[in-house]
């Protein structure tokens, strides 16, 4: 039984690990970039909520409201200043442009919260469980928070295959000059990809600032689970990416029952295992 | 009509500047007489971060390599020499060496699975790699564990039993990695490896079609470079004579120090990550606060290089006045 | 006479160090089609893409209904009712047929052109509006850009190679809609390698050559031997041979 809940913990957290992916994977999907601050940038949005939450005194869930717009705002700023003027012209120069924004947001973290951990306690919600079978009790709000993931997946499947937005980022994709003749601004849309990816990102910073203890390192260690669900699920498929997320979770949690030590490792090393012999990913897109 | 031209490399003021270098690389060989410990230290220092900028810069700017895992190698090179040293008795200096080719053939498998990761991606697919090295090396209790191990006082007399001397060869040992790996670097770029990363650079697609081997083009500088970022890694740790897997394995440490140094100063130049490395070391040492807000400082200087001049300070300087120190390229020169 | 619609005068053009444009003189008034024709290379092209702001030049070398368009943004000279039908079609590959017809549509013109009326056009997109664009024929990807194009109500349609690479019943097909879209009142800018095939359709032609027009008129005004020499770039104004 301590076999299964674990893996049932490994799925539950899965969903979490796909909502870092999804933003990470939108951003690659729409301009070939690969922020490599978005681990940061979850990590921000933790100690946005935070702040937020200490102002306000709302729930953290509720928190949300505020972060998750302001978040928005603050990504689309950051592409359009920061970002823009380096897509295009060859893979290197926005790759590093993303790295000095994680270099500098994880130590100004550090300046304005010094290294100390925090948490957000989200209530009589975090102890409440349902108990499915003897000896495996399903938390309240892993579960909630698995759900959320999986809507919001399906939300960003809808965005991206039912709305202009979603026309204009796979126009914008497949071919970025044309795109422009259909009176689409480059900049803009690329802006708005990132305010959305901004936005699963800040749900995914008040997701991760419930669940576990943050501090203003904890950004890559999530760039990476986000880029392993990526790569493990199969590039430009959302439903892949949940099922990369979830088969890392699971991996870490066999991981962790082996010994501690290997919780992290053992997520690698599926990793590595999936590139070896399936190097598309579990569930390719079809093209 | 027949037009007469000749293929050139070398220019007058390249011809000088390798005079120049000579006389200058003299004077840094008997840096141990005329300065004093604490800056001889220093010069290793530097010379260990020339050597990781430039080789970071050969990836990056030549091969189309980003890589934000560069640390994997840096520790790795620390811990084998640790382990050569204290499990096999073997001598620092040779196991620095012997830490180099295990470096390069550790790299020899994991190439193929890193490139099978598209484009960008091969950037967070090599620091996932530096943090398997981290969580195993942090697994082996022998070397410490999560908490590293110091190097026993007995293999350090081992090297040289006079200090004096002592220090003498560490800082000859990372003068030689420098020099090895910038004149690594230059001679790859001009032999026909050099000509095809040219091309790779231009138009992948285009050299492909020209008959280029990228893969394994990419693959001998990948290798390469690991060997010598593993060298330079075990010349570090020698100096600090104590590794655990964080300080073997810091992102920050080994790759973000060393991309801002190679943007700073020209990504894409042989000169750039020199003269990146003085500046940097210029900087931090006149800046008191060092760790974050040199970071941040740092970051904030290398956004700005992206943004505004792209090819970094040298590339910029170049770009004004056609001048190159260390030319690559061959020309075609018109007698008059 | 009118002002014309587009109006270019002295556009020089190019991409980086490579000059392929010196000096075009060109109007295209209101309603009327033009055909340009030249060899390949000759900076047919390059043209197109000054007007639609792909490639720069400066402001008044290009000026659409009066207003100097030249260098601004491809977005904002779209949304002035400027259109293309690129070479080589271009569809957006992950678009099904009627995402490619629906994006061309987004912030349109007042007008005629609707998603029924390009069906009713090309009633074959209609069956296969929910294949992939790139999963048609190369003629019936043809009608998606014409289309893509007409759903903007653009006041000028330019078709760079209208029928390159194309079989030649589906060349018949392409230019028997030519006329519907013309009567909307549209004014266009046909590029054609067919020359004779292009005259017929058109009210004006300017041959380019090497980046300059070589020579310009209406179709009756030059005999087939001028427009061939303009075409390849024999000299014939000397009179020489």
């Amino acid at each position: 039984m301590e076999w299964v809940n674990a893996i049932v913990q490994g799925i539950l957290i899965g969903g979490l690990y796909a909502l870092f992916a999804a933003g990470l994977s939108l951003i690659f999907g729409v301009m070939r970039l690969v922020n490599i601050a978005h681990g940061d940038m979850i990590v921000a949005a933790a100690y946005v909520a935070l702040v937020v939450v200490q102002a306000t005194g709302l729930h953290p869930l509720a928190s949300a409201v505020i972060v998750v717009p302001l978040m928005a705002a603050l990504g689309y700023a950051m592409q359009r200043l920061l970002l823009n003027p380096t897509i295009g012209k060859d893979l290197l120069s926005p790759l590093l442009v993303t790295f000095g924004i994680s270099v500098i947001l994880q130590n100004g973290l550090l300046v304005a919260f010094t290294a100390d951990s925090h948490r957000l306690a989200a209530g009589s919600i975090e102890t409440a469980s349902i108990q499915v079978a003897p000896g495996l009790a399903l938390g309240v709000l892993p579960l909630v928070m698995f759900a959320a993931s999986v809507l919001i997946i399906f939300g960003l499947e809808l965005i991206f295959y039912r709305t202009s937005l979603g026309r204009a980022f796979r126009a914008t994709s497949d071919d970025p000059e044309i795109a422009q003749l259909m009176k689409l601004d480059r900049n803009h849309v690329f802006g708005m990809a990132m305010a959305l990816s901004a936005a699963i990102v800040a749900i995914a910073g008040i997701f991760l600032a419930i669940r576990t203890n943050f501090d203003p390192s904890a950004g890559p260690a999530r760039l990476i689970f986000g880029f392993e669900a990526v790569i493990i699920g199969g590039l430009g498929n959302l439903w892949g990416t949940l099922a990369g997320g979830i088969a890392l979770g699971v991996a870490q949690a066999i991981g962790a029952q082996i010994s501690p030590g290997w919780q992290i490792l053992a997520g690698h090393l599926v990793f590595f295992l999936v590139l070896a012999v399936r190097p598309r990913g579990l569930f390719p897109r079809m093209d | 009509m027949a037009v007469s031209f000749a293929i050139q490399r070398s220019t007058r003021l390249s011809r000088v500047t390798a005079i120049v270098a000579l006389l200058l690389l003299a004077g840094l060989i008997a840096a141990p007489w005329w300065a004093g410990r604490a800056n001889v230290r220093l010069l290793g220092e530097v010379y260990s971060f020339v050597a990781l900028a430039t080789l970071w810069n050969l990836m990056a700017g030549y091969a189309g390599l980003v890589s934000v895992g560069q640390q994997a190698y840096v520790g790795f090179g620390g811990y084998m020499l640790f382990a050569l040293a204290m499990f096999l008795g073997i001598h620092p200096l040779a196991a620095i060496a012997i830490a180099g080719v295990a470096g390069a053939i550790i790299a020899l498998p994991i190439a193929p699975l890193l490139f099978r990761l598209q484009g960008a991606y091969f950037a967070i697919g090599t620091w996932v790699l530096a943090e398997v090295f981290r969580l195993s090396f942090a697994q082996v209790s022998s070397l410490g564990g999560g908490s590293g191990t110091s190097l026993p006082a007995a293999i350090v007399v081992n090297i040289a039993s006079d200090r004096g001397l002592r220090e003498a060869a560490i800082y000859w040992t990372a003068l030689t990695i420098a020099v090895a790996s910038i004149a690594f670097v230059v001679l790859l770029l001009r032999s026909r490896m050099g000509l095809a990363l040219t091309a790779l650079r231009d138009s992948e697609v285009a050299s492909e079609s020209l008959g280029i081997d990228i893969w394994r083009t990419k693959l001998v500088v990948y290798t390469a470079v690991a060997g010598f970022t593993s060298m330079t890694g075990a010349f570090i740790f020698l100096q600090k004579l104590r590794i655990s897997p964080d300080a073997a394995f810091s992102v920050n440490d080994w790759t973000a120090y060393v991309i801002f140094i190679a943007v700073i100063g020209g990504i894409g130049t042989i000169e750039g990550p020199i003269i990146g490395t003085i500046l940097f070391f210029l900087l931090r040492e006149t800046l008191a606060d060092l760790g974050t807000t040199y970071l941040i400082v740092l970051g904030a200087v290398a956004i700005l290089v992206m943004l505004r001049a792209p090819k970094g300070l040298w590339g910029y300087f170049v770009q004004r006045t056609g001048i190159t120190l260390v030319p690559v390229r061959r020309r075609v020169v018109f007698p008059e | 006479m009118s002002e014309p619609l587009l109006s270019i005068r002295g556009l020089k053009a190019g991409y980086g160090d490579f000059q392929a444009l010196f000096g075009i003189d060109l109007d295209v008034p209101a309603g009327e089609t033009l055909a340009l024709i030249g060899a390949n290379g000759a900076g047919k092209s390059t043209l197109l893409r000054a007007v639609t702001g792909l490639v720069s030049c400066r402001p008044e070398m290009v000026c659409f209904d009066g207003r100097a368009i030249g260098g601004m943004r491809p977005d904002r000279i779209a949304a002035l009712g400027i259109g293309l039908v690129p070479e080589g079609r271009r569809l957006f590959r992950s678009l099904s047929v009627e995402e490619n017809l629906v994006i061309g549509g987004e912030r349109a013109l007042a007008g005629p052109w609707s998603l029924e009326r390009v069906y009713g056009l090309f009633p074959i997109l209609r069956e296969k509006r929910r294949n992939p664009g790139m999963a048609l024929s190369g003629g019936q990807q043809q009608m998606v850009a014409i289309g893509r194009a007409l759903m903007a109500n653009p006041r000028l349609i330019m078709f760079d190679e209208i029928s390159l690479g194309l079989a030649p019943v589906v060349i018949r097909d392409i230019y028997a809609a030519l006329p519907t879209i013309v009567a909307t009142g549209v004014s266009v800018v046909l590029v054609e390698q067919d020359v004779t095939r292009a005259l017929s359709v058109a009210q004006r032609f300017a041959c380019i050559q090497e980046g300059r027009v070589s020579l310009a008129g209406q179709p009756g005004e030059h005999d087939r031997a001028a427009i061939t020499a303009a075409y390849f770039g024999t000299d014939v104004k000397s009179g020489a041979h």
